[in-house]
C-alpha cells in the first residue's frame, strides 16, 4: 500500500502539491486537514477516546474525528469517510469555519494545518471501530471546559487548541 | 392468464405507481403521461408477465425503464425500443416474491435509508438510482466525475450497512 499523502496548500487553501504525511509533519509544511464535531439533540458534544494502540496520543480524549483528505479527495467526503470508519455512522455535515493552526511537539513533529471545521447532529446508534476508538461519550460545554482546566492531560493537544475555536462558535450558536 | 384476469390484476395494482411516477418526473403532468405509458406497455406485453410473480415490481421496472429511455432519447435522439437492457428486463424472469406486502416493505425500507443519507451522498445517489449515468450526474451537479463516483460508491456502502439483510 502506498504511504499516505496529504495535500499541501497555501494560506488561502489553494493546492500547491502533495507530499507524504510524515514528511509534511517533519518539515512543518502547511497542509489541508479537517475536524468533525458532532452534537446530540441535548446540545452535548460527542467525544471519542483514541484507541490504546494508536501510534500517537493513545487513550486520550478528542472530538468526533480529525484527519487529512487524500490528494484528489474532496474535504467533506473525507470527513464523512473518516466519521464512518471511526464511529460507524453518517450524518449531514456542515462546514462552519476554517483556520490555520500551528503547533510543535516534543517528538520533533510540527502540525501546520489549514483546518476545515465541520459540524453535524446525531442521536442514533454509534458503532465505534475498536481499532480506532476505545470509548466515546457526550459532554456539555461546561463539562469539557472544566476538564480541560482540571485534567488537560486526558485530552489530545490539538483538541485543547481547537476547543477554544469551536467553543466560540458553540457559545454563539444556541444548539437546537 | 386470461386477458380479463390480467386487466383486473393490473387495475388493482396500478395505483401504487403514481407516487413513483411523480418521484421520477418531479412534475404532475409528466407523471400522468408516464403512468399511462406504463399501463399501456404492461398491457401490450402482458404475455411476458410471469403469473404468480410480483406484479408491482414488474410494473415498477417497466415504468423506470420508460422513464430512463425517454430521458436518453431526449439526450441522444434514440428510439424507444432499441435498448437491449429494456427488452432484457421485460423478458427477465423475476424471482417470485409471493408476498407483495413484503416487497413493499423492502422498497419502503430502502427509500427510507436513501432519504436519511447525508445530502452530499443523497443527491447523487438518487439520480443514480433513477438511472442517470455518472457523467450525467457530474454534469448536473457540476462536480468532477471522480467525485461523483466516490460519493455514489460510498453511499452504497452506507446503505449496505443500514439495510438489514434477512
Amino acid at each position: 500500500m502506498d504511504t499516505p499523502q496529504v495535500i499541501l496548500v497555501d494560506d488561502k487553501d489553494r493546492v500547491t502539491g502533495f507530499i507524504e504525511k510524515i514528511e509534511a509533519h517533519q518539515k512543518g509544511l502547511l497542509h489541508r486537514a479537517f475536524s468533525v464535531f458532532i452534537f446530540n439533540a441535548a446540545g452535548e458534544m460527542l467525544l471519542q477516546q483514541r484507541a490504546l494502540n494508536k501510534y500517537h496520543s493513545p487513550g486520550l480524549w478528542s472530538n468526533a474525528c480529525c484527519s487529512h483528505p487524500s490528494p484528489g479527495e474532496e474535504t467533506e467526503f473525507a470527513a464523512q469517510r473518516r466519521l464512518f470508519e471511526e464511529l460507524g455512522f453518517s450524518t449531514s455535515l456542515k462546514k462552519v469555519f476554517d483556520f490555520i493552526y500551528h503547533a510543535s511537539f516534543e517528538n520533533g513533529l510540527t502540525e501546520n494545518e489549514f483546518d476545515h471545521v465541520f459540524v453535524g447532529y446525531y442521536d442514533g446508534k454509534i458503532k465505534a471501530n475498536p481499532d480506532e476508538v476505545s470509548d466515546y461519550s457526550f459532554k456539555t460545554r461546561d463539562e469539557i471546559s472544566h476538564e480541560l482546566t482540571t485534567k488537560p492531560g486526558t485530552y489530545t493537544v490539538w483538541f485543547q487548541i481547537i476547543f477554544s475555536r469551536i467553543e466560540e462558535w458553540w457559545a454563539k450558536k444556541a444548539i437546537r | 392468464m386470461a386477458s380479463l384476469e390480467f386487466n383486473n390484476l393490473l387495475v388493482s395494482n396500478a395505483d401504487f405507481l403514481k407516487p413513483f411516477a411523480i418521484n421520477l418526473t418531479k412534475d404532475t403532468e409528466s407523471a400522468k403521461d408516464l403512468f399511462q405509458e406504463t399501463l399501456f406497455k404492461a398491457l401490450a406485453n402482458q404475455e411476458k408477465y410471469n403469473v404468480g410473480t410480483n406484479i408491482k415490481a414488474w410494473l415498477f421496472t417497466i415504468m423506470r425503464n420508460i422513464f430512463i429511455n425517454d430521458y436518453r432519447r431526449k439526450v441522444k435522439q434514440q428510439t424507444i425500443f432499441d435498448n437491449t437492457p429494456n427488452d432484457y428486463l421485460l423478458n427477465y424472469k423475476q424471482p417470485s416474491i409471493v408476498n407483495a406486502a413484503e416487497s413493499d416493505l423492502r422498497i419502503k425500507e430502502i427509500y427510507k435509508a436513501v432519504y436519511q443519507l447525508p445530502d452530499i451522498f443523497k443527491t447523487p445517489f438518487l439520480l443514480y438510482f433513477e438511472g442517470y449515468k455518472y457523467h450525467e450526474i457530474a454534469e448536473e451537479l457540476k462536480e468532477p466525475l471522480g467525485t461523483i463516483k466516490s460519493r455514489i460508491h460510498f453511499a452504497r456502502k452506507l446503505l449496505k450497512e443500514q439495510i438489514n439483510r434477512y
